[in-house]
C-alpha cells in the first residue's frame, strides 16, 4: 500500500510516464482512498504539460537542404575516392611511381595521337555520380510519396520529372498515387509526370485502367485530355463507360464524347 | 515500404548506405526541430541546427555499432549540436515572452482569463528557467525517451537522470510560485 511520501516521490514519474504498471495501480488506488491528493497531481501535471507549447511546421526549406546535402555528401563521396587514388599513387612504392609515370605517358602519348576517340576516365565518374545522383533522387521520390502531407507528395511527383530514367517501382508508386491519392491536386499531377513515359505500354494501360477508377471530374477530364493527345483508341471503351453510368458529372459525359469524336 | 527499425538504417547508413539517412531523417526531422524549437524558439535556426544533426550523423556514423540505442544516440548528437551553436554565439538571446506567447483575446470569462493569466505566468517562469533544466524536461518529454536513456543522452546514470528532471520541475514550480506572489 502506498503512502504519501512514496506517492509524492513519485508523482512526477507518474506524470512523465516513468512509472511501472504495479506502481501505476498503486499510485491509482492511493488517489482513489486518498482524493484530497488528487490536486497534487493535477499541479504537476499544469508544470508538466504547460512547457510544451505550439510547434510550427518546419518548412519545405528544411527538406530542400537536407536532400541538398545528402546529394552532395554522395558526390563528395566519389570525389573523395579520385583523391584517396591520388594520394595512394603519390605515397605508393617508387617502383609503382615509376611504372604508373610510365603508363600515364604511353596513355598520354596514343591520347595525343587520337584525340577523337576514347573515353576519359573523369567522365565515367561524372556518370557514375549522375547515377548515384539519380538513386538518391528515386528514393526522395518515393520517400516524398508516403508522406501524410499532400505538399510533400506534389513535391515526389515534381521530382520524378527530374529523373532522367524512371524504375518499375517509380512508376507503380505514381499509379499508386494516381488511384489511391486523397487529394486532386496530386493526382493531376501524377497524370502529368506518367504523360511523360506514355511511350512504355504498361504506362498507356495502366492509364487507361485509371479512367473508371477516377471519381473526380477533374482527374476524369486530365485523363481524356491526355488520351486524345496520344490518340488512345483503347480509351474509348471506358469513355463509353462513363457516359453510360448515372453518377457521371455531365460537364464530363459531354468531355468524353468530344474526346471520343476527337480519337476517331 | 519496408518499416525497417531505426537501428537498421543506421547500420545501413553506416555500412555506406547514405541514401537510407533519407528514412531517418523523414522520421527524426519533426521530432529535433520541436526540441530545437521549445529550446530556443527561432524556427529558422532550428531547422539549420536539424540538418546539421544529420551532417554529423554522416560524420560520426562509424560510432554508431548494433548495440546503440537510436533514439538516444540522435539526442546526443543534436543535443551538442544545439550547445556548440549557442557556444558560438556570446551569450543566448533572451526572447521577449510576451510577443511569443500573445494570448487571444479571451470572451471576457472570469475563468478563461484566470487559465491565460496562469499560462502566461507558466511561459515567463519557463523561460526563467536555465537552460539545462529546460532541456531535461523537453528531453523526457520525447516519447522513448525514459531516465534510462536520457541518463545515455547527458551522459549519466538512470537515477541522476530522474533527479535531475524533478529537481528541474521543482525549480520551474518554485520561479512560477515567485512571480506569482510578486
Amino acid at each position: 500500500m502506498m503512502n504519501y511520501i512514496e506517492f509524492k516521490d513519485c508523482l512526477v514519474d507518474y506524470v512523465s510516464g516513468n512509472l511501472s504498471e504495479e506502481k501505476i495501480n498503486a499510485l491509482e488506488l492511493f488517489l482513489k482512498e486518498n482524493p484530497e491528493y488528487s490536486k497534487e497531481v493535477e499541479e504537476v501535471t499544469f508544470f508538466w504539460e504547460g512547457i510544451e507549447e505550439e510547434i510550427p511546421e518546419p518548412s519545405a526549406a528544411m527538406d530542400i537542404g537536407f536532400y541538398t546535402m545528402l546529394n552532395a555528401q554522395k558526390e563528395k563521396k566519389n570525389n573523395v575516392s579520385i583523391f584517396t587514388k591520388i594520394e595512394n599513387f603519390l605515397l605508393g612504392s617508387t617502383f609503382k611511381r615509376v611504372g604508373y609515370s610510365i603508363a600515364i605517358l604511353t596513355v598520354g602519348f596514343f591520347l595525343g595521337k587520337s584525340m577523337d576517340t576514347g573515353t576519359l576516365p573523369v567522365e565515367s565518374n561524372i556518370e557514375e555520380v549522375k547515377k548515384e545522383t539519380e538513386s538518391v533522387r528515386s528514393q526522395l521520390v518515393l520517400t516524398l510519396l508516403e508522406q501524410p502531407s499532400a505538399n510533400k507528395r506534389l513535391q515526389a511527383v515534381n521530382e520524378v520529372t527530374k529523373l532522367n530514367k524512371v524504375t518499375e517501382t517509380i512508376i507503380q508508386a505514381l499509379f499508386k498515387t494516381l488511384n489511391n491519392d486523397d487529394n486532386v491536386n496530386v493526382r493531376l499531377s501524377a497524370i502529368e509526370a506518367l504523360s511523360n513515359y506514355a511511350d512504355i505500354p504498361l504506362v498507356r494501360e495502366g492509364l487507361i485502367a485509371s479512367i473508371l477508377k477516377q471519381e473526380s471530374p477533374l482527374v476524369q477530364i486530365a485523363l481524356a485530355d491526355l488520351m486524345v493527345v496520344l490518340q488512345e483508341k483503347e480509351a474509348i471503351q471506358s469513355f463509353e463507360k462513363l457516359i453510360d453510368e448515372e453518377d457521371t458529372n455531365e460537364s464530363v459525359k459531354q468531355k468524353m464524347e468530344e474526346s471520343i469524336e476527337r480519337i476517331i | 515500404m519496408d518499416l525497417l527499425s531505426d537501428s537498421a538504417l543506421m547500420l545501413k547508413v553506416k555500412s555506406g548506405d547514405n541514401h537510407t539517412l533519407g528514412l531517418l531523417y523523414e522520421r527524426y526531422k519533426k521530432r529535433l526541430f520541436g526540441f530545437f524549437f521549445q529550446m530556443c524558439k527561432d524556427a529558422s535556426l532550428c531547422e539549420d541546427l536539424v540538418q546539421n544533426v544529420f551532417i554529423r550523423v554522416l560524420k560520426y556514423k562509424h560510432t554508431y555499432t548494433e548495440e546503440s540505442n537510436f533514439l538516444s544516440w540522435i539526442f546526443k548528437i543534436a543535443r551538442n549540436v544545439y550547445y556548440d551553436h549557442f557556444k558560438a554565439a556570446a551569450k543566448n538571446k533572451a526572447s521577449d515572452v510576451d510577443e511569443l506567447y500573445d494570448l487571444k483575446s479571451s470572451d471576457n470569462v472570469e475563468k478563461e482569463m484566470e487559465q491565460n493569466e496562469k499560462m502566461m505566468l507558466l511561459k515567463k517562469a519557463i523561460s526563467k528557467l536555465p537552460d539545462d533544466k529546460k532541456e531535461i524536461i523537453l528531453l523526457s518529454k520525447i516519447k522513448g525517451l525514459k531516465h534510462k536513456e536520457i541518463g545515455e543522452v547527458i551522459n549519466c546514470s538512470e537515477g541522476n537522470a530522474r533527479t535531475r528532471v524533478h529537481r528541474a520541475l521543482n525549480d520551474l514550480k518554485d520561479i512560477y510560485l515567485t512571480l506569482e506572489k510578486r
